[in-house]
Parts: structure tokens; C-alpha cells; sequence
């Protein structure tokens, strides 16, 4: 084989490698959005399309009826509002407790600090249905069950580890010349955590801030069990029961709808902070 | 840098005086535990307590319906009894299934798509940041589109299936003990690929270019190139990865419990799930804690092996 045919025959490998690749990515991300547009395309059919042989890719009868339904009533938006309080409160307490925990975890001398890493860690193993049990028990008793407060503090909790390790690492990477000059203008530690390394580390912060965010707003387990008054349940626990019950049969509609309207804040959250939210977790969760 | 040496380098004067003037390491200390202190103080309420407090559980036969103070103290009986169940095996073997079966799925197409994401092109980072969306939104939500997907009488699945001539029939996705599993692991993969994606990613780019020149000069294919040079250099990534989803999709409550209830009858139950019925359905209370607890156990290793880890890189 001649020099010149064996390069060509490497090229034309590489053409075919490529378009083995373009047809793999476009399977996948067709599996990965289908569900999207299938919950956006359903959410404005009429009921009696939804269930229409064949399926139709757009709505034949474009209707807005589902979530007219669901905006109106009450039952529906009194969950929404508990649910961004409660996603506001627990980014509230959690972000500030887990930056300052976080900063001194990177730059106190603390004793045990290792021990103290681990408990950090381990307590993110432990099962959320273990947890559930007392909880549900402990805030019975105390007569803060169906209270959101009490939720948003519940997860508060849970993110504080994870958001503590993930600062961590950011804080530990920052330059220590910066704060050294900071505190030789007379600024603390403390000081010159919060006049320097605070604000050039936003995005760490932002990841944070956002991930309490979505733990509080995603979540089930939690609220299912700790919020089941209208006036303290969570969207999640609304939609759960309304998918679970009788009007499901029948009401796909006004689902769907609820459903695509609880995912369009996250989405539009993750659109702003996506950048942010890969520079975090690659700068913080995992490295060998 | 210590603060006493600071301050001699300081302007004097600057320092706000305090009253209690500890040698400078020990008020560092102090500052320092100072700062930790309010997430301890929540952690110790809001987790360890009812640690303790489901630990305590499990020894007791605490019967919900019989009202909240109705425990004694059974010591090892809860434990029998599951032993003795034989409805346990299913489930415990359901569990290490799942477990086994999501994260191959996941591993295998996170690390597909993370390396077509890796070459370059147009609309890269779009679809990066597409493919992590199913991870963002609500597990409920992702649960009821893919029921609305897979429903078995009208669903689009068994309607495009049946309309490519592919089915006869449809098959009863979500209902059909036999299928029911394949369904469960296929949204189990779509909801959490994109967690292992992003990390390897994040893996494959940190791997320097040289690398594969060198391997490319030295005549290597790309799938040589990829076994030798990108797997081993991702080992360290990935086996976080299984450590962290062992333990993530053994607990795995929401996704099981709101796409299939663990059913029909039992065929798609696992642990969390499990637990969780038997305390909130059937109210025992007691019993429940102490399967958890013997979760949480069975979990332990990986944990440990996974703090280890984290250890020695600090």
C-alpha cells in the first residue's frame, strides 16, 4: 500500500469514526430531551387528546385550559408560594452557616479537624427514609410538624455538609498572598475572608446557594412526611397527591401542566448558573 | 501565617482591642470552632439526634396506629422477624440489582457521552448543558413524564413501538412484573447519567493533550488510546463515582416509590422504599427503623472506604 492510500484510508476511518459519534450523540440527547418536549407538548392538549391514537407531535387543539385550572386554584398555588419560601429560607441559612464553616475548615487551626471531615461526609450516607422516622416523631412532639420552618431547617441540614466540603475546596484553592496583603493593611482573618476571598469567590458561593435551592424544591421524602396541611405542604406533595388519586384517570392534563410549570424555575435557575454550577462541582465534589 | 508575626508587620494601632486578649493560636482556635459551630449545632439536632433516635427504634416495637408513646423495648426481635420474612430476600436481592444495574447503565452512558461532549464543535455547550437537565428537575416530575411516557394504554412508547410495527401489542410498562424492572432501570438511568457525566467530563478534561500526540505519533489507535491512556486516568474519578452511587442508589427512596410504588405486588420493591412503607402505610414504626438501620450498616463499608479516600487527598 502506498504512503498516499494508507493516509487516505486513515481519513476515511476518521470520517466514519465522526459520523458513528454524530449519530450516537444525536440517540442520546433525543432520550435525554424526548421527555421534555413530551411534557411540554402534552401539558397544552385538550384531556381527550392526550389519549388520541396516533399521538399527535404538536397539539392538534392548542389549549392553555390545564393551566389556566391549575393558576387559578388555590389548591395548587398556596404549595407553590410554601414551596419558594421554603427554598428561599433554607439557601438563606444554609449558604451563610456552610461559607463560614467552609472558610474556617480551610484556614483554622481547628482540632480533629480529619474526624470532623468524616462526620461531615458519613453523615451524607445516611439513609433519608432512617431519617424520616424520628423526624417525623421529633417535630410531632415539639408541634412544629407542618410548619415550613421547620422543613427549610430540616434542609438546611442535609445540604450543609456537602455545601461546607464543596466551599471548602474552593477556599482552600484560593491565592493566600491575596489575604496575607489584606491583613497586612490591618484586616483580621475573618476580615479579610470577607472583604477578599467572599466576593472573588461568588461562583462557589452562587453553586452553593443554588444547590440548597433545588434540594429544598426537588425534594419529596421530606415533605411528604413533614407537610401535609395545605397551608405548610410543598408543591412536590401537592402534585404527589394529585398523580396518586382518583383525578389522575382522568386529569392528565392539568399533571402534566402542574409539572412542567414546578420545572420551568430549575431550568431557568440552571440556564443562568450552569457555568457556575460545572466550575463548582468540577472545583469541589469529586477529585480522585 | 500565624496572626502574632502579622502583627508585628502591621500598623500598630489597627487591631480593634479586644478584653480578653488570648495568645494569638488560641483565639484562632476559637474563632475557628466558632465558625463551625451553628452547622454542628443543627447537625447534631437534625441528624445525629435522630440517628440515635431511629437506632433506639429499631430495638422497640413502636405501632403507630396504637399512638406515639406505645414502645417497649423488644431487643432483637425486629431483626428476627425480617430475617425470618420471606418477602425480605426478594427485596434485598432487588436492591443489589438496581444498585448493579443502574450504576453499569450509568457508568457506561455517562462516560459515552462525556467523551462525544469532550471533541469539539458547533453547539458544544449547549448540549453539555442540556444533558444535565434531567439531574436539576424535580425526581417527581421526571417520574410522572416518563409514567405519562410509558403508561400502557396510551402512552407514546407502546403507540410509536406498535406504530413502527416493532410490538403487536402493548406491553404494560409500569404493570408487567417482567418488564417492570427494565422500565424502573431506564428511568433510574435518565434521571441520574448526567451526575456521572459531568464528573467525567471534568475528568477527561483535565488529561493533557500531550498524551495523546505522543500515543498517536507512537501509532496507537484512538480505542488503544482510550484504554490505555483516558480509562486509567479516570480511574480515581470513577471509582468515587461508584463508591458515592452505591451508596446513593441503595438509599434511593423517590424515584422507586413515585414511578412504581415497588410494585405490582413487590417486583420492583427495594430497601428505602420498603422502609418507608412499612412505616408510613403500615405504621410500624419500630420495625421499619430497624431495617433502615440494617441499611445504613450494610452501607458502612462503602462509606468508610469513601471517607478514606477523601482523606487522604486533604
Amino acid at each position: 500500500m502506498s504512503r498516499l492510500s494508507w493516509t487516505k484510508s486513515i481519513k476515511a476511518g476518521r470520517t466514519l469514526q465522526s459520523v458513528l459519534a454524530y449519530v450516537a450523540l444525536a440517540v442520546l440527547m433525543f432520550w435525554i430531551l424526548f421527555p421534555f418536549y413530551w411534557m411540554v407538548n402534552s401539558s397544552f392538549k385538550p384531556n381527550h387528546e392526550i389519549f388520541d391514537f396516533p399521538p399527535t407531535w404538536l397539539p392538534k387543539e392548542f389549549t392553555i385550559e390545564h393551566y389556566k385550572w391549575a393558576l387559578t386554584n388555590n389548591r395548587f398555588i398556596r404549595p407553590l408560594l410554601n414551596s419558594i419560601q421554603v427554598a428561599l429560607m433554607t439557601t438563606a441559612v444554609a449558604t451563610p452557616l456552610s461559607a463560614l464553616a467552609a472558610y474556617a475548615m480551610a484556614r483554622y487551626p481547628i482540632p480533629r479537624k480529619r474526624a470532623l471531615m468524616g462526620v461531615l461526609v458519613a453523615t451524607q450516607m445516611i439513609p433519608g427514609v432512617l431519617l424520616v422516622i424520628p423526624l417525623f416523631i421529633t417535630f410531632t412532639r415539639l408541634g412544629i410538624i407542618n410548619k415550613y420552618s421547620g422543613l427549610a431547617l430540616g434542609y438546611s441540614t442535609f445540604i450543609f455538609p456537602y455545601a461546607v466540603l464543596q466551599m471548602r475546596a474552593f477556599f482552600a484553592n484560593f491565592p493566600l498572598e491575596l489575604e496575607d496583603a489584606a491583613m497586612i493593611d490591618g484586616c483580621t482573618q475573618l476580615g479579610a475572608f470577607l472583604r477578599v476571598t467572599l466576593p472573588l469567590s461568588i461562583p462557589g458561593v452562587v453553586t452553593v446557594g443554588l444547590f440548597a435551592i433545588l434540594i429544598a424544591w426537588n425534594d419529596l421524602l421530606f415533605s411528604l412526611i413533614l407537610t401535609s396541611d395545605i397551608n405548610a405542604m410543598t408543591v412536590a406533595v401537592q402534585l404527589y397527591n394529585l398523580s396518586m388519586s382518583q383525578f389522575a384517570s382522568t386529569n392528565w392534563g392539568v399533571i402534566i401542566a402542574e409539572a412542567t410549570i414546578i420545572t420551568l424555575p430549575v431550568v431557568i435557575l440552571f440556564v443562568f448558573l450552569q457555568k457556575f454550577l460545572i466550575q463548582g462541582l468540577t472545583a469541589g465534589a469529586i477529585k480522585g | 501565617m500565624p496572626d502574632d508575626v502579622l502583627s508585628v508587620q502591621g500598623t500598630p494601632g489597627t487591631r480593634r482591642p479586644s478584653r480578653f486578649r488570648l495568645p494569638g493560636r488560641q483565639r484562632k482556635v476559637l474563632t475557628g470552632i466558632l465558625l463551625i459551630l451553628p452547622g454542628l449545632v443543627l447537625i447534631a439536632l437534625l441528624i445525629g439526634y435522630p440517628f440515635v433516635f431511629a437506632v433506639s427504634l429499631a430495638f422497640k416495637d413502636l405501632y403507630l396506629v396504637k399512638g406515639m408513646d406505645s414502645a417497649t423495648w423488644i431487643g432483637l426481635d425486629n431483626f428476627r422477624k425480617f430475617f425470618a420474612d420471606p418477602s425480605t430476600k426478594p427485596i434485598v436481592l432487588n436492591t443489589v440489582r438496581y444498585v448493579i444495574f443502574s450504576l453499569l447503565t450509568q457508568f457506561l452512558v455517562g462516560l459515552g457521552l462525556a467523551v462525544l461532549l469532550h471533541r469539539e464543535f458547533k453547539g458544544r455547550g449547549i448540549m453539555r448543558a442540556a444533558a444535565l437537565i434531567p439531574w436539576v428537575m424535580p425526581t417527581l416530575v421526571a417520574t410522572i413524564v416518563w409514567r405519562f411516557i410509558l403508561d400502557g394504554s396510551w402512552g407514546v412508547l407502546n403507540y410509536s413501538l406498535i406504530g413502527m410495527g416493532v410490538l403487536e401489542k402493548p406491553i404494560n410498562w409500569l404493570a408487567d412484573r417482567n418488564v417492570v424492572w427494565w422500565s424502573l432501570i431506564i428511568v433510574s438511568l435518565w434521571r441520574h447519567f448526567p451526575f456521572w457525566y459531568v464528573n467525567l467530563l471534568a475528568g477527561l478534561q483535565v488529561i493533557p493533550e500531550e498524551l495523546y500526540e505522543v500515543a498517536k505519533i507512537d501509532g496507537a489507535s484512538a480505542l488503544k488510546s482510550f484504554w490505555y491512556i483516558t480509562l486509567p486516568l479516570l480511574r480515581p474519578v470513577i471509582v468515587v463515582l461508584f463508591l458515592l452511587e452505591t451508596i446513593w442508589r441503595s438509599n434511593e427512596f423517590t424515584t422507586i416509590w413515585t414511578l412504581t410504588k415497588g410494585g405490582p405486588g413487590k417486583a420492583s420493591m427495594t430497601m428505602a422504599p420498603y422502609v418507608y412503607q412499612q412505616s408510613f402505610s403500615f405504621y410500624r414504626v419500630g420495625y421499619a427503623s430497624a431495617i433502615s438501620l440494617l441499611l445504613t450498616m450494610a452501607m458502612l463499608v462503602f462509606t468508610v472506604i469513601y471517607i478514606r479516600r477523601t482523606q487522604l487527598e486533604h
